[in-house]
Formats: structure tokens, sequence, C-alpha cells
């Protein structure tokens, strides 16, 4: 019986495969909640995180961003090699692992990227593409308010995300650590999401096929499968 | 016995350097249009003006990029019911939107280099594989997917920029119609040459 709840998260999950790639374009069955979702989020981004984002790239000396995302990127080396095992990706596991245990010491907490220097290159694997490995290749796209950009598969890897630095810290965990994190990584991404906004005519539409093409660059390790466009073409 | 492992060793090493040149020069053609391309993105970085750089741009954008398969495939079901008059209406449009993308991200020249990684063979055509450096770092890597004898897809850092215009063009032509996918492209090329 207790095994039921995680069957029935399993089924949903795989139901969820069940909305086929239409050549290519995204499954999408959420896009009014997703579209409504988008505009929200951007109205907050662009009154709020992103003067923020942009106010603390300004005023932090390189050094010191790049410390600070060296740490939370440290953070996620854990999951990381757990996921890498869990795929049954053994070199890349014991290679996070590597990671973690370099950054942590040497590389003093986290704040120099030491294993990078060392040729030990990020792999960055999570619980979305362990579940990509085990089956669920697909999974309809949806748009989280404030989050941004997901799957239902993928879910699971934001919250992972957020509450790494939680759990490494435990009780002592300061507050303001969350914060810290979520201005990083959208200093991060004010170059490309200035780029988005300057090129694309649908920002929603963009995003949500950029993101999808990204998981899918992550889930295959750099080399996902070639989409042949001409293919329905020569039906014709 | 050491010998015959060192011979047997040069013989895979020049085996598959010969690989290697074959595949270069196989592809040879696609491999000296992308140079050319790359060639020409390097004067358009250095070039003093907006104007300058669209004039260098079109010829080159134009000969690389097979801009109406481009045009079919990002526009989707709805290109079967154009007139011909539309269809040469977007791929002009399509075109000057590309020429201006090139010529706004292409602004400044601060020692960037273009270097060959490789190339793959897909269906009816091969991926010439690049990446754009400055200094020691890679920024980012360019993958030129041809078919035939020239480019229908380009693939930065992953991102395939045909699928994401077949997504945005095909959400507008959804929503709003074939005539306001036209309205928006000409208001993103001119926003676009706004801002140079």
């Amino acid at each position: 019986m207790r095994v039921l709840p995680y069957l029935l998260i399993w089924c949903f999950l795989s139901a969820c495969t069940s909305g086929a790639i239409d050549n290519g374009n995204v499954d999408d069955p959420f896009e009014n909640f997703n579209r409504k979702s988008y505009r929200f989020s951007e109205s907050v981004d662009g009154n709020f995180l992103a003067p923020v984002a942009r106010g603390y790239a300004r005023v932090t000396p390189d050094p010191i961003e790049e410390g600070i995302r060296n740490v939370f990127k440290n953070f996620n080396n854990a999951p990381s090699a757990i996921n890498g095992f869990l795929q049954g990706d053994v070199e890349t596991g014991f290679n996070e692992l590597s990671r973690l245990i370099v950054n942590s010491t040497l590389g003093l907490g986290g704040l120099i990227d030491l294993a990078t220097i060392w040729g030990i290159n990020e792999k960055k694997e999570d619980i979305g593409q362990t579940l990509a490995v085990w089956g669920i290749k697909e999974s309809p796209f949806i748009y989280l308010p404030i989050f941004g950009p997901t799957t239902l598969r993928d879910l699971p890897v934001r919250f992972v995300g957020m509450s790494m630095p939680r759990l490494i810290i435990g009780e002592d965990f300061p507050g303001y650590v969350t914060a810290l994190q979520v201005i990083s990584q959208r200093a991060d991404l004010i170059e490309v999401i200035e780029q988005r906004d300057s090129n694309a005519i649908d920002a929603y539409a963009f995003t949500r096929d950029a993101y999808i093409q990204r998981r899918a660059f992550e889930i295959y390790n750099g080399d996902p499968p070639v989409e042949d466009f001409f293919d329905e073409f020569e039906e014709e | 016995m050491q010998i015959t492992y060192s011979l047997v060793v040069v013989w895979i090493l020049c085996f598959l350097a010969g690989s290697i040149e074959a595949s270069e020069s196989q592809y040879h053609f696609e491999i000296k249009k992308v140079d050319e391309f790359h060639e020409a993105l390097i004067q358009v970085m250095q070039s003093p003006n907006a104007t300058e750089r669209e004039k260098l741009l079109f010829p080159k954008v134009k000969a690389l990029y097979d801009v109406v398969s481009i045009s079919r495939i990002s526009v989707g079901r709805a290109w079967r019911s154009l007139a011909d008059s539309q269809k040469d209406e977007f791929v002009a449009l399509l075109t000057e939107l590309i020429v201006a993308t090139y010529s706004d991200r292409f602004r400044e020249y601060d020692e960037q280099y273009f270097e060959l990684l490789g190339t793959e063979p897909i269906n009816k055509g091969v991926i010439i594989k690049t990446s754009i450096n400055k200094r020691n770092d890679q920024l980012a890597t360019l993958n030129y997917y041809f078919r035939g004898d020239q480019v229908f897809n380009v693939v930065a850092n992953g991102i395939s920029d045909l699928s994401l215009r077949r997504s945005e063009y095909g959400s507008i032509i959804k929503e709003q119609g074939y005539d306001q996918l036209v309205k928006e492209i000409k208001n993103k090329t001119n926003e676009i040459k706004a801002s140079y």
C-alpha cells in the first residue's frame, strides 16, 4: 500500500508521455495557464527581480560574483553525483563526487571551482534527466509563476535546486541565502534574456522551445537526436 | 615485439589522420562556405556603421542560407495555402530579418575568431561544427546544417534557430493568422534596426 502513491505518480508522469511531439512542436496542453503565468512572471521580473539582479551585477566585483556562483554550483554537485549513479553512469557519478570533495575542501567551501581548473568539468545531472533516462522522454510543458519554465517530469529539479543549500547548511541556514541564490541566478541570465527580448517575436513560445531544446541537450549529454525538418514536406 | 607494437600504433594514427583529412576534404565545399561567411562576420564586426554591416551581410546571407526552405519549415502547413507572391514576400522579409539580426549581434570586434571543430554527416547533408572564441575562451558553438549546398539550420550551444522560428511562427499563425505574423516580422526587423 505504501508503494501506491509512488506508482500513481509514476503512472501520471508516464501518461504525460502520451502527449506526443507533433512534428517537433512542444507538447503544451496547459498553454492558456502557461501564457498567463508567463505574463505575470515577466511583470514581477521586469519590475523587481531584473533591476535588483542588474544592480547586484553592477556593484559586486567580478571575483566575488564568481565566488558566490561557484558556492551555489557546488551545492548541486551532490544531487548531480547521485543522479549520475542512478542513471548507471558511474563515471559521471564519481566525476561529480570528485568535484564536490575537491571544491568543498581545497576550494574553500566551493568559493573556488578548483575542480574545473584541474579538468574535472561539470556534468550537471539531475532528477529530471534521470527520469528521462528511465523512460520518461517527453513531458508536458508548464510555466510556473515566478519559478519559470519546466515540464511535469522536471518539476522536482526546481525544488531540489532551491532546497540544497538549506539541506547542506542545516539548522543554521540563514534566510538571505535563498534570496542571494535567486539574485545570483537571475544575474547570470541578464544577457540571455536581453537577447531573447531583442530577437523573439513571441517571447513565450521562444522561451518554451528554448527550454525544451536545452533539456534535450542535457538529457542526451550534448548529442541530442537530429530532427529531420524535411520529413513532413517529403511526404507531399 | 616492441617494434611491431610501435608500427601498429603508427599505422592506426596514420589511418585516423587520413580519415579526418578525408572527412574534411569530402566536405570541402561546405567548410569553405562557412569559412567565407565567418570572414564576412569578422569584417562586419570591424565595420564602422550599420549600413556598411548590412551591405556586407546581405549577399553572404543569401549565398549561405536556404531562406526558401527555412521559410517553408518555419511557417509550416500554412505555407501550402500561400500564393507565390506571398511566399516571395515572406522569403524577402525573412532574409531582411536574418541580416538585421546578424548586424545587431556582431557589432563589435574584440579579437573574436572562429574555429572548425569537425563535421558530421546527416540525411542528405552534413553538419559543419564550429565555435566562436575570444582569446582562450569558447564563447559559443555554432553548428551549420547543410542540405545540398546551403544551410537550413544553425544550432548555437544546443539551441536550434529553425526550431525556435517554427515554434514562434506556428504559435502566431495559430492564434492570430498569417497576416499578423508578417506584421510582427516587419515590426521586429524595424525594432532591431532602430537599436543599432
